[in-house]
């Protein structure tokens, strides 16, 4: 049959229809999940990935379906988590109350696996959820060397998702929880002394031979560099109480292959990386052990790798308070429907770091936006 | 020139239909996309309300606490005593704490009327077992002067995404937040 002009070919309806089927299939997908039929666990990770597949300027409007976990550590079995009053579906822990190294033992685990599940759930930094339709993204390689200063007040917006918020029940801390100047608990300070979580994730893993250093890391960490070592002991130098921690995933994105430029290509040097990637990293305060052992400065990574304002922020918070908590992070190019672009990848770095969950101007100051649900 | 137009319809209608078809489906999905924004925000207010209602219900007569709560930025938090002259119609015989889609970040750019027609049109309410609920917000404002004095709002807008609010539960409710400090021209409205 001849093709008269403006005619659909055959091709071009079972390509239309075709359109039309995965248009329906992802409008399905994205709004027709029925919970009852899927855990928590996984309509996150379900809605994660469809952001991850979806185009930058209409990420925003697919829902992250994915809800904090709240776990309250109490000492009692009617005990509950002052933090979380009101509130439902919050999962309690036991704590043992006579053997101050189980109950080390048991929040190290906690606190362990709530970092990876957050970590595991949102992709390990490595896929693009956000977008960057409302950020500024211009790369700025002639400014790379520029101080971060330099960069305040660009239109940067890191994105949070807040994981898991893990509390402990006051009654355990504090002599009277009414009074908190009274005093803490004399079995809560020889528990929480024995708590070392940098020896916990060096030491055990989330099931199988590799540890969380190494899971974290890129399987390339098996145990901690001297230099690290030498750097952090296991006191809280801010001391005080903290009664409850966010684990907070945060992605940060930058646009353009970096890698090009002369400045990435000395930095990774200086940082020992090779390749197309800076890989897992594991942080501590503001230093970053990376994939080839070597212990830097995190300014250094976000300036190299993000290059945009914004940074400034997450600097300040990982210096800040708890200078020893320890997060897992990933620096490179991120997986997004633009990457198969080389030059319109899509470059970032993503952290799952704990917060005192209480230091609300900090959680602001880096989390402009927070998403997921409460 | 029947037959013509006989083949023409059978030709075309087939494809008008298709592009009709497709145009519809392309606006519903468009439709959808930004319902669920919509919604998104909606159901951030509605937890929001929701969790501070939890807390207040788990609170014992004479207590007070401090709690983080993830906010709805872009949204208003403010309360309504039975006493009240003027409440929205949802909050009628009861005490009663609303989020009203207005952004009154800036303290200075709504007034009590202004919240309650929002209020009225787009709040979330809850009724508490207590006639009297307040929300104090309190700002710390500088006057050109150089003065500098504690004024007190009855509405808080959220321009971040956690807050710190402490609840003082009693013979009434007191919801208290601080703001951040302001420079005012002159004097300051009260909300």
């Amino acid at each position: 049959m001849e093709n008269k002009r403006g005619e659909l070919t055959s091709q071009q309806v079972i390509l239309l229809v075709l359109v039309i089927a995965s248009f329906l299939i992802a409008l399905f997908f994205f709004y027709n999940i029925v919970s009852d039929d899927y855990s928590e666990d996984e309509l996150c990770k379900l809605s994660v990935l469809g952001r991850a597949s979806t185009s930058s300027s209409i990420k925003g409007n697919i829902p992250l379906k994915c809800t904090t976990e709240k776990i309250c550590l109490t000492s009692e079995s009617g005990g509950e988590c002052e933090q979380f009053a009101g509130e439902e579906k919050f999962m309690k822990v036991e704590l043992p109350k006579n053997n101050p190294q189980e109950v080390a033992d048991i929040i190290e685990k906690v606190y362990a696996e709530s970092l990876y599940s957050c970590w595991k759930a949102m992709g390990e930094g490595r896929l693009d959820l956000f977008g960057t339709s409302e950020i500024y993204t211009s790369f700025l390689p002639g400014a790379l060397s520029s101080t971060l200063d330099f960069f305040k007040g660009k239109d940067v917006q890191p994105t949070c998702v807040i994981c898991n918020r893990i509390a402990i029940d006051e009654d355990f801390i504090y002599e009277d929880k009414k009074n908190k100047g009274s005093g803490l608990k004399g079995y809560f300070v020889q528990s929480s002394t024995k708590v070392d979580i940098h020896d916990y994730i060096e030491k055990n893993g989330p099931g199988g031979s590799l540890s969380y250093l190494q899971v974290f890391t890129d399987k390339q960490i098996t145990k901690y560099p001297q230099e690290f070592l030498d750097k952090f002991g296991k006191e809280n130098p801010n001391g005080g109480v903290i009664d409850e921690v966010g684990i907070i995933f945060i992605q940060i994105i930058n646009k353009g292959d970096p890698f090009k430029t002369k400045e990435w290509g000395e930095s990774l040097s200086a940082v020992g990386a090779n390749g197309a990637l800076i890989g897992g990293l594991i942080v501590v305060g503001a230093f970053v052990v990376n994939p080839v052992g070597s212990v830097i400065g995190l300014v250094g990574i976000l300036k190299t790798a993000v290059a945009v304002g914004g940074t400034t922020a997450i600097i300040s918070a990982f210096k800040d308070s708890q200078q020893n908590a320890i997060s897992a992070g990933y620096c490179g190019q991120l997986n997004s429907p633009k990457a198969k672009q080389v030059d319109e990848g899509v470059y970032g770095c993503s952290f799952v770091r704990p917060f005192d969950y209480d230091n609300i101007n900090e959680i602001n100051q880096v989390c402009k936006n927070l998403e997921g649900n409460p | 020139m029947i037959k013509g137009k006989r083949g023409w319809i059978r030709e075309e209608v087939p494809r008008i239909i298709l592009a009709v078809l497709v145009v519809s489906i392309i606006i519903y999905g468009a439709y959808l996309l930004y319902s669920s924004y919509g919604n998104q925000e909606n159901q951030k207010a509605k937890t929001f309300i929701d969790s501070l209602e939890g807390k207040i219900n788990a609170l014992e007569d004479g207590e007070s606490n401090e709690f983080t709560f993830r906010t709805a930025k872009g949204w208003t938090l403010t309360s309504y005593s039975k006493q009240d002259a003027k409440v929205p119609d949802k909050c009628f015989g009861k005490g009663c704490i609303c989020i009203c889609n207005i952004d009154c970040s800036d303290v200075k750019s709504c007034n009590v009327d202004s919240v309650l027609s929002s209020c009225q049109d787009t709040g979330y309410c809850r009724k508490i077992n207590v006639e009297n609920v307040k929300v104090n917000n309190i700002v710390l404002e500088t006057s050109l002067g150089g003065d500098s004095f504690y004024q007190n709002y009855s509405y808080k807008g959220f321009s971040v995404e956690l807050e710190r609010i402490s609840i003082s539960k009693g013979d009434k409710i007191i919801i208290t937040s601080n703001d951040e400090s302001i420079s005012v021209g002159s004097g300051a409205g009260s909300g």
